[in-house]
Protein backbone atom coordinates (compact mmCIF):
# COMPACT_ATOMS: atom_id res chain seq x y z
CA UNK A 1 0.00 0.00 0.00
CA UNK A 2 2.97 2.35 0.03
CA UNK A 3 3.35 2.84 -3.65
CA UNK A 4 1.42 6.10 -3.77
CA UNK A 5 3.75 9.05 -3.54
CA UNK A 6 3.26 11.89 -1.14
CA UNK A 7 2.65 14.24 -4.04
CA UNK A 8 -0.24 12.12 -5.25
CA UNK A 9 -1.82 11.62 -1.85
CA UNK A 10 -1.46 15.10 -0.47
CA UNK A 11 -2.75 17.02 -3.41
CA UNK A 12 -6.29 18.07 -2.61
CA UNK A 13 -8.22 20.11 -5.06
CA UNK A 14 -9.41 23.33 -3.41
CA UNK A 15 -13.10 22.41 -3.45
CA UNK A 16 -12.62 18.98 -1.94
CA UNK A 17 -12.23 17.79 1.63
CA UNK A 18 -9.27 15.92 3.10
CA UNK A 19 -10.81 12.54 2.25
CA UNK A 20 -9.45 13.12 -1.26
CA UNK A 21 -5.92 12.74 0.10
CA UNK A 22 -6.57 9.05 0.56
CA UNK A 23 -5.19 6.87 -2.21
CA UNK A 24 -7.60 4.45 -3.94
CA UNK A 25 -6.20 1.47 -2.00
CA UNK A 26 -7.33 2.98 1.29
CA UNK A 27 -10.67 4.13 -0.07
CA UNK A 28 -11.14 0.55 -1.27
CA UNK A 29 -10.63 -0.72 2.29
CA UNK A 30 -13.15 1.85 3.53
CA UNK A 31 -15.71 0.78 0.96
CA UNK A 32 -15.27 -2.91 1.79
CA UNK A 33 -15.58 -2.15 5.50
CA UNK A 34 -18.70 -0.14 4.71
CA UNK A 35 -20.12 -3.22 2.99
CA UNK A 36 -19.60 -5.21 6.19
CA UNK A 37 -21.66 -2.60 8.04
CA UNK A 38 -24.52 -2.84 5.57
CA UNK A 39 -27.29 -5.12 6.81
CA UNK A 40 -28.06 -8.31 4.92
CA UNK A 41 -30.81 -7.90 2.32
CA UNK A 42 -29.77 -4.31 1.61
CA UNK A 43 -27.25 -4.95 -1.13
CA UNK A 44 -28.85 -2.23 -3.24
CA UNK A 45 -27.36 0.33 -0.86
CA UNK A 46 -24.04 -0.15 -2.61
CA UNK A 47 -25.45 2.08 -5.33
CA UNK A 48 -25.34 5.02 -2.91
CA UNK A 49 -21.53 4.89 -2.99
CA UNK A 50 -21.63 5.28 -6.75
CA UNK A 51 -23.91 8.30 -6.50
CA UNK A 52 -21.51 10.48 -4.47
CA UNK A 53 -19.06 11.75 -7.06
CA UNK A 54 -17.26 10.71 -10.22
CA UNK A 55 -14.15 9.24 -8.60
CA UNK A 56 -16.10 7.28 -5.98
CA UNK A 57 -18.35 5.92 -8.71
CA UNK A 58 -15.40 4.80 -10.80
CA UNK A 59 -13.74 3.14 -7.83
CA UNK A 60 -16.90 1.42 -6.53
CA UNK A 61 -17.74 0.04 -9.96
CA UNK A 62 -14.25 -1.42 -10.21
CA UNK A 63 -14.48 -3.40 -6.94
CA UNK A 64 -16.09 -6.81 -7.59
CA UNK A 65 -16.41 -7.63 -3.89
CA UNK A 66 -18.76 -4.69 -3.42
CA UNK A 67 -21.23 -6.26 -5.82
CA UNK A 68 -21.20 -9.84 -4.55
CA UNK A 69 -24.41 -9.56 -2.54
CA UNK A 70 -27.46 -9.52 -4.77
CA UNK A 71 -30.74 -9.28 -2.98
CA UNK A 72 -33.23 -7.49 -5.13
CA UNK A 73 -35.90 -8.30 -7.67
CA UNK A 74 -35.19 -5.72 -10.34
CA UNK A 75 -33.64 -7.39 -13.37
CA UNK A 76 -31.53 -4.40 -14.41
CA UNK A 77 -30.03 -4.18 -10.94
CA UNK A 78 -29.27 -7.90 -10.88
CA UNK A 79 -27.57 -7.68 -14.26
CA UNK A 80 -25.64 -4.61 -13.12
CA UNK A 81 -24.43 -6.40 -9.98
CA UNK A 82 -23.58 -9.60 -11.86
CA UNK A 83 -21.49 -7.61 -14.33
CA UNK A 84 -19.57 -5.61 -11.74
CA UNK A 85 -19.03 -8.57 -9.42
CA UNK A 86 -16.91 -10.06 -12.24
CA UNK A 87 -15.82 -13.51 -11.00
CA UNK A 88 -16.16 -13.28 -7.21
CA UNK A 89 -18.43 -15.67 -5.29
CA UNK A 90 -22.01 -14.49 -5.00
CA UNK A 91 -24.64 -14.40 -2.31
CA UNK A 92 -28.06 -14.10 -3.92
CA UNK A 93 -31.28 -13.46 -2.06
CA UNK A 94 -34.02 -12.61 -4.53
CA UNK A 95 -37.76 -12.34 -4.59
CA UNK A 96 -38.85 -13.41 -8.03
CA UNK A 97 -42.09 -11.74 -9.12
CA UNK A 98 -44.42 -14.07 -11.00
CA UNK A 99 -43.78 -12.30 -14.30
CA UNK A 100 -39.99 -12.25 -14.09
CA UNK A 101 -38.86 -15.76 -14.92
CA UNK A 102 -36.03 -14.31 -17.12
CA UNK A 103 -34.57 -12.88 -13.91
CA UNK A 104 -34.28 -16.41 -12.59
CA UNK A 105 -32.54 -17.52 -15.77
CA UNK A 106 -30.12 -14.60 -15.40
CA UNK A 107 -29.32 -15.65 -11.85
CA UNK A 108 -28.93 -19.34 -12.67
CA UNK A 109 -26.56 -18.47 -15.51
CA UNK A 110 -24.08 -17.53 -12.77
CA UNK A 111 -24.56 -20.78 -10.85
CA UNK A 112 -20.90 -21.67 -11.14
CA UNK A 113 -19.97 -18.87 -8.73
CA UNK A 114 -22.96 -18.73 -6.41
CA UNK A 115 -22.14 -19.53 -2.79
CA UNK A 116 -25.48 -18.73 -1.15
CA UNK A 117 -28.76 -18.85 -3.02
CA UNK A 118 -32.08 -17.91 -1.51
CA UNK A 119 -35.01 -17.58 -3.90
CA UNK A 120 -38.60 -16.82 -3.16
CA UNK A 121 -41.44 -16.57 -5.61
CA UNK A 122 -44.20 -14.04 -5.40
CA UNK A 123 -46.77 -15.30 -2.92
CA UNK A 124 -49.65 -15.09 -5.34
CA UNK A 125 -48.19 -17.28 -8.00
CA UNK A 126 -45.87 -20.20 -8.17
CA UNK A 127 -43.79 -20.73 -11.26
CA UNK A 128 -42.02 -23.85 -12.29
CA UNK A 129 -38.37 -23.54 -11.46
CA UNK A 130 -36.02 -23.55 -14.38
CA UNK A 131 -33.41 -26.22 -14.06
CA UNK A 132 -29.71 -25.98 -14.69
CA UNK A 133 -27.26 -28.57 -15.91
CA UNK A 134 -24.28 -26.52 -14.76
CA UNK A 135 -22.28 -27.63 -11.76
CA UNK A 136 -22.46 -25.43 -8.69
CA UNK A 137 -19.03 -26.08 -7.18
CA UNK A 138 -19.22 -23.32 -4.56
CA UNK A 139 -22.88 -23.53 -3.57
CA UNK A 140 -23.02 -23.95 0.21
CA UNK A 141 -26.50 -22.73 1.08
CA UNK A 142 -29.76 -23.20 -0.81
CA UNK A 143 -33.10 -21.85 0.34
CA UNK A 144 -36.22 -22.00 -1.82
CA UNK A 145 -39.70 -20.74 -1.04
CA UNK A 146 -42.85 -21.41 -3.02
CA UNK A 147 -41.23 -23.20 -5.90
CA UNK A 148 -42.77 -25.79 -8.12
CA UNK A 149 -40.07 -28.24 -9.17
CA UNK A 150 -40.93 -30.56 -11.98
CA UNK A 151 -37.46 -32.05 -12.08
CA UNK A 152 -34.12 -31.88 -10.34
CA UNK A 153 -33.18 -28.26 -9.66
CA UNK A 154 -29.55 -28.79 -10.49
CA UNK A 155 -28.41 -31.67 -12.59
CA UNK A 156 -24.78 -30.74 -12.06
CA UNK A 157 -22.77 -31.49 -8.96
CA UNK A 158 -23.04 -29.50 -5.74
CA UNK A 159 -20.02 -30.78 -3.75
CA UNK A 160 -19.93 -27.92 -1.24
CA UNK A 161 -23.62 -27.88 -0.38
CA UNK A 162 -24.10 -27.82 3.40
CA UNK A 163 -27.58 -26.42 4.00
CA UNK A 164 -30.84 -26.96 2.13
CA UNK A 165 -34.03 -25.25 3.29
CA UNK A 166 -37.26 -25.71 1.36
CA UNK A 167 -40.60 -24.29 2.36
CA UNK A 168 -43.94 -24.33 0.62
CA UNK A 169 -42.41 -26.01 -2.42
CA UNK A 170 -43.83 -28.68 -4.67
CA UNK A 171 -41.32 -31.39 -5.49
CA UNK A 172 -40.39 -35.02 -5.06
CA UNK A 173 -37.61 -36.08 -2.72
CA UNK A 174 -35.20 -37.17 -5.48
CA UNK A 175 -35.23 -33.62 -6.89
CA UNK A 176 -33.40 -32.24 -3.83
CA UNK A 177 -29.75 -31.50 -4.53
CA UNK A 178 -27.55 -33.14 -1.95
CA UNK A 179 -23.88 -33.65 -1.23
CA UNK A 180 -21.99 -35.76 1.23
CA UNK A 181 -21.16 -32.49 3.01
CA UNK A 182 -24.81 -31.68 3.72
CA UNK A 183 -25.28 -30.87 7.41
CA UNK A 184 -28.76 -29.31 7.46
CA UNK A 185 -31.96 -30.31 5.69
CA UNK A 186 -35.16 -28.46 6.47
CA UNK A 187 -38.40 -29.17 4.63
CA UNK A 188 -41.62 -27.38 5.52
CA UNK A 189 -44.99 -27.65 3.81
CA UNK A 190 -43.87 -29.81 0.95
CA UNK A 191 -45.80 -33.09 0.79
CA UNK A 192 -42.86 -34.34 -1.18
CA UNK A 193 -43.55 -38.07 -1.14
CA UNK A 194 -43.26 -41.05 1.18
CA UNK A 195 -40.56 -41.61 3.76
CA UNK A 196 -38.70 -44.30 1.84
CA UNK A 197 -37.96 -41.75 -0.93
CA UNK A 198 -36.48 -39.34 1.60
CA UNK A 199 -34.52 -42.13 3.26
CA UNK A 200 -33.14 -43.05 -0.11
CA UNK A 201 -31.53 -39.63 -0.50
CA UNK A 202 -30.39 -39.60 3.13
CA UNK A 203 -28.09 -42.48 2.23
CA UNK A 204 -25.99 -39.84 0.47
CA UNK A 205 -25.79 -37.48 3.48
CA UNK A 206 -23.60 -39.19 6.09
CA UNK A 207 -22.69 -35.87 7.70
CA UNK A 208 -26.24 -34.66 8.31
CA UNK A 209 -26.53 -32.93 11.68
CA UNK A 210 -29.94 -31.25 11.56
CA UNK A 211 -33.09 -32.70 10.00
CA UNK A 212 -36.34 -30.74 10.23
CA UNK A 213 -39.50 -32.11 8.66
CA UNK A 214 -42.75 -30.23 9.03
CA UNK A 215 -45.66 -31.43 6.95
CA UNK A 216 -43.03 -32.71 4.55
CA UNK A 217 -44.46 -36.07 3.49
CA UNK A 218 -47.23 -37.08 1.17
CA UNK A 219 -49.34 -40.18 1.88
CA UNK A 220 -47.23 -42.98 3.26
CA UNK A 221 -46.54 -46.03 1.19
CA UNK A 222 -45.35 -48.86 3.35
CA UNK A 223 -42.30 -50.62 2.01
CA UNK A 224 -40.26 -53.32 3.57
CA UNK A 225 -37.53 -51.76 5.67
CA UNK A 226 -34.01 -52.40 4.47
CA UNK A 227 -31.02 -51.72 6.69
CA UNK A 228 -31.62 -48.42 8.48
CA UNK A 229 -29.62 -45.50 7.11
CA UNK A 230 -26.94 -44.53 9.63
CA UNK A 231 -27.02 -40.80 10.40
CA UNK A 232 -24.27 -40.97 12.97
CA UNK A 233 -23.66 -37.22 13.16
CA UNK A 234 -27.29 -36.25 13.61
CA UNK A 235 -27.69 -33.80 16.48
CA UNK A 236 -31.27 -32.73 15.99
CA UNK A 237 -34.33 -34.40 14.49
CA UNK A 238 -37.56 -32.41 14.45
CA UNK A 239 -40.77 -33.84 13.08
CA UNK A 240 -43.93 -31.72 13.09
CA UNK A 241 -47.40 -32.17 11.64
CA UNK A 242 -46.81 -35.66 10.29
CA UNK A 243 -49.03 -38.70 10.55
CA UNK A 244 -48.06 -41.08 13.33
CA UNK A 245 -47.66 -43.85 10.79
CA UNK A 246 -45.34 -41.72 8.69
CA UNK A 247 -43.18 -40.74 11.65
CA UNK A 248 -42.93 -44.34 12.82
CA UNK A 249 -41.97 -45.44 9.35
CA UNK A 250 -39.23 -42.79 9.15
CA UNK A 251 -37.77 -43.73 12.52
CA UNK A 252 -37.65 -47.38 11.48
CA UNK A 253 -35.60 -46.50 8.42
CA UNK A 254 -32.90 -44.34 10.02
CA UNK A 255 -30.38 -44.98 12.75
CA UNK A 256 -29.49 -41.96 14.87
CA UNK A 257 -27.15 -41.55 17.86
CA UNK A 258 -28.79 -41.69 21.31
CA UNK A 259 -27.43 -38.21 22.02
CA UNK A 260 -29.46 -36.64 19.20
CA UNK A 261 -32.08 -34.14 20.30
CA UNK A 262 -35.40 -35.48 19.05
CA UNK A 263 -38.50 -33.31 18.93
CA UNK A 264 -41.18 -33.92 19.90
CA UNK A 265 -39.66 -35.86 22.75
CA UNK A 266 -42.31 -38.55 22.42
CA UNK A 267 -40.52 -39.77 19.30
CA UNK A 268 -37.33 -40.56 21.17
CA UNK B 1 17.83 -7.96 39.08
CA UNK B 2 17.21 -4.89 36.96
CA UNK B 3 15.36 -5.36 33.68
CA UNK B 4 17.54 -4.92 30.60
CA UNK B 5 17.46 -1.34 29.31
CA UNK B 6 15.16 -0.85 26.35
CA UNK B 7 16.89 0.54 23.30
CA UNK B 8 15.78 4.07 22.49
CA UNK B 9 15.44 5.24 18.92
CA UNK B 10 15.25 8.78 17.59
CA UNK B 11 12.96 9.76 14.77
CA UNK B 12 12.60 13.09 12.97
CA UNK B 13 9.34 14.23 11.35
CA UNK B 14 8.90 16.48 8.32
CA UNK B 15 8.51 19.56 10.55
CA UNK B 16 11.84 18.79 12.28
CA UNK B 17 10.04 17.61 15.39
CA UNK B 18 12.03 14.80 16.99
CA UNK B 19 10.91 11.97 19.25
CA UNK B 20 12.98 9.49 21.24
CA UNK B 21 10.99 6.29 21.60
CA UNK B 22 11.44 2.74 22.92
CA UNK B 23 12.37 0.42 20.08
CA UNK B 24 9.50 -2.02 20.73
CA UNK B 25 6.98 0.82 20.48
CA UNK B 26 8.42 2.01 17.17
CA UNK B 27 8.49 -1.52 15.83
CA UNK B 28 4.68 -1.49 15.63
CA UNK B 29 5.57 0.19 12.34
CA UNK B 30 6.72 -2.46 9.89
CA UNK B 31 8.48 0.26 7.87
CA UNK B 32 10.61 1.34 10.85
CA UNK B 33 11.09 -2.26 12.04
CA UNK B 34 12.55 -3.19 8.65
CA UNK B 35 14.74 -0.07 8.65
CA UNK B 36 16.10 -0.95 12.08
CA UNK B 37 16.77 -4.53 11.07
CA UNK B 38 18.72 -3.32 8.04
CA UNK B 39 21.02 -1.21 10.20
CA UNK B 40 23.73 -3.35 11.81
CA UNK B 41 25.54 -0.67 13.78
CA UNK B 42 23.95 1.59 16.33
CA UNK B 43 23.17 4.95 14.79
CA UNK B 44 22.77 8.19 16.65
CA UNK B 45 21.26 10.08 13.74
CA UNK B 46 17.45 10.25 13.91
CA UNK B 47 15.43 8.23 11.39
CA UNK B 48 13.86 10.72 8.99
CA UNK B 49 10.11 10.33 8.39
CA UNK B 50 9.46 12.83 5.60
CA UNK B 51 5.75 11.97 5.20
CA UNK B 52 4.64 12.48 8.80
CA UNK B 53 4.31 15.68 10.82
CA UNK B 54 5.05 16.00 14.52
CA UNK B 55 1.45 16.30 15.77
CA UNK B 56 0.36 13.30 13.71
CA UNK B 57 3.38 11.26 14.85
CA UNK B 58 2.53 12.09 18.45
CA UNK B 59 -0.91 10.53 17.93
CA UNK B 60 0.57 7.52 16.15
CA UNK B 61 3.02 7.00 19.02
CA UNK B 62 0.16 7.19 21.52
CA UNK B 63 -1.46 4.31 19.62
CA UNK B 64 1.76 2.31 19.36
CA UNK B 65 2.52 2.73 23.04
CA UNK B 66 -0.94 1.52 24.03
CA UNK B 67 -0.66 -1.53 21.77
CA UNK B 68 3.01 -2.33 22.44
CA UNK B 69 3.68 -6.03 22.90
CA UNK B 70 0.66 -7.18 20.90
CA UNK B 71 1.45 -9.62 18.07
CA UNK B 72 1.90 -8.07 14.64
CA UNK B 73 -0.07 -9.59 11.75
CA UNK B 74 2.20 -11.85 9.73
CA UNK B 75 2.67 -11.32 6.00
CA UNK B 76 1.00 -14.72 5.36
CA UNK B 77 -2.07 -13.78 7.35
CA UNK B 78 -2.38 -10.50 5.54
CA UNK B 79 -2.09 -12.10 2.15
CA UNK B 80 -4.58 -14.86 2.86
CA UNK B 81 -7.02 -12.34 4.24
CA UNK B 82 -6.63 -9.96 1.37
CA UNK B 83 -9.68 -10.77 -0.73
CA UNK B 84 -11.72 -13.20 1.28
CA UNK B 85 -11.15 -12.16 4.86
CA UNK B 86 -14.08 -11.51 7.06
CA UNK B 87 -14.01 -7.87 7.95
CA UNK B 88 -15.35 -7.12 11.37
CA UNK B 89 -17.01 -3.89 12.29
CA UNK B 90 -15.88 -3.73 15.88
CA UNK B 91 -13.41 -1.17 17.20
CA UNK B 92 -12.25 -1.45 20.80
CA UNK B 93 -13.37 1.18 23.26
CA UNK B 94 -9.86 2.58 23.67
CA UNK B 95 -9.33 2.75 19.91
CA UNK B 96 -12.68 4.50 19.48
CA UNK B 97 -11.70 7.19 21.96
CA UNK B 98 -8.25 7.46 20.41
CA UNK B 99 -9.63 7.98 16.90
CA UNK B 100 -12.23 10.55 17.96
CA UNK B 101 -10.43 13.45 16.29
CA UNK B 102 -11.31 16.03 13.67
CA UNK B 103 -11.47 14.94 10.04
CA UNK B 104 -8.16 16.55 9.13
CA UNK B 105 -6.34 14.58 11.83
CA UNK B 106 -8.30 11.39 11.09
CA UNK B 107 -7.17 11.30 7.47
CA UNK B 108 -3.60 12.28 8.44
CA UNK B 109 -3.50 9.35 10.89
CA UNK B 110 -4.78 7.00 8.19
CA UNK B 111 -2.15 8.22 5.73
CA UNK B 112 0.59 7.94 8.37
CA UNK B 113 -0.53 4.39 9.30
CA UNK B 114 -0.40 3.49 5.62
CA UNK B 115 3.06 5.03 5.13
CA UNK B 116 4.48 3.57 8.34
CA UNK B 117 2.78 0.23 7.62
CA UNK B 118 0.86 -0.11 10.88
CA UNK B 119 -1.92 -2.41 9.72
CA UNK B 120 -4.02 -2.39 12.88
CA UNK B 121 -4.10 1.41 13.01
CA UNK B 122 -4.98 1.60 9.33
CA UNK B 123 -7.86 -0.82 10.03
CA UNK B 124 -9.15 1.35 12.87
CA UNK B 125 -9.05 4.40 10.60
CA UNK B 126 -10.81 2.69 7.70
CA UNK B 127 -13.50 1.24 9.95
CA UNK B 128 -14.07 4.66 11.48
CA UNK B 129 -14.60 6.30 8.10
CA UNK B 130 -16.85 3.38 7.03
CA UNK B 131 -18.91 3.98 10.19
CA UNK B 132 -19.21 7.66 9.29
CA UNK B 133 -20.61 6.77 5.85
CA UNK B 134 -22.98 4.10 7.17
CA UNK B 135 -26.66 4.84 6.66
CA UNK B 136 -26.05 8.17 4.93
CA UNK B 137 -27.47 9.31 1.61
CA UNK B 138 -25.07 10.40 -1.15
CA UNK B 139 -25.94 14.04 -0.41
CA UNK B 140 -25.22 13.57 3.29
CA UNK B 141 -21.87 11.93 2.44
CA UNK B 142 -20.95 14.86 0.16
CA UNK B 143 -21.79 17.31 2.90
CA UNK B 144 -19.89 15.34 5.55
CA UNK B 145 -16.65 15.15 3.56
CA UNK B 146 -16.98 18.33 1.51
CA UNK B 147 -17.24 16.44 -1.77
CA UNK B 148 -18.43 18.18 -4.91
CA UNK B 149 -21.00 16.49 -7.15
CA UNK B 150 -18.95 16.38 -10.37
CA UNK B 151 -20.86 13.84 -12.44
CA UNK B 152 -20.93 14.18 -16.20
CA UNK B 153 -24.37 14.54 -17.85
CA UNK B 154 -24.07 10.91 -19.03
CA UNK B 155 -23.41 9.73 -15.51
CA UNK B 156 -26.31 11.81 -14.21
CA UNK B 157 -28.60 10.11 -16.73
CA UNK B 158 -27.38 6.66 -15.68
CA UNK B 159 -27.81 7.50 -12.00
CA UNK B 160 -31.37 8.60 -12.68
CA UNK B 161 -32.02 5.15 -14.17
CA UNK B 162 -30.43 3.46 -11.19
CA UNK B 163 -32.71 5.47 -8.90
CA UNK B 164 -35.63 3.87 -10.69
CA UNK B 165 -34.29 0.41 -9.82
CA UNK B 166 -34.49 1.35 -6.18
CA UNK B 167 -38.12 2.38 -6.63
CA UNK B 168 -39.04 -0.91 -8.37
CA UNK B 169 -39.55 -2.82 -5.16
Amino acid sequence: MQSISADETNEVRPHQGPIFRLPPEILTEIFLNWKTHTPEKQGLRVLSLTWVCHSWRELALSLPLLWSRIDFKNGDWVQHALTHSQDVLLSIDADIPWNKDPLLSTILASLSRIQRLSLSFDSTSSLQLSTSDDPAPFLEYLELKQFDMADKIFSGTVPSLREVKLSDCTFSWPYIPISTNLTTLSVIDAEAGPTYALVSILRGTPNLEILLLDDAFAAEIIVECEDPVPLLRLQSLTVHREWYRTTTSLLQQISIPPSADVSPKSLA
Amino acid sequence: MAAPATQQIKIRCNDEKEFTVDRDVLERSVLIKNMLEDVTEQQDAPIPLPNVSGPVMAKVLEYCTHHRGEPLPSADTEQSQDETRKRTTDISEWDQKFITVDQEMLFEIILAANYLDIKSLLDVGCKTVANMIKGKTPEEIRKLFNIVNDFTPEEEAQIKKENEWAEDR
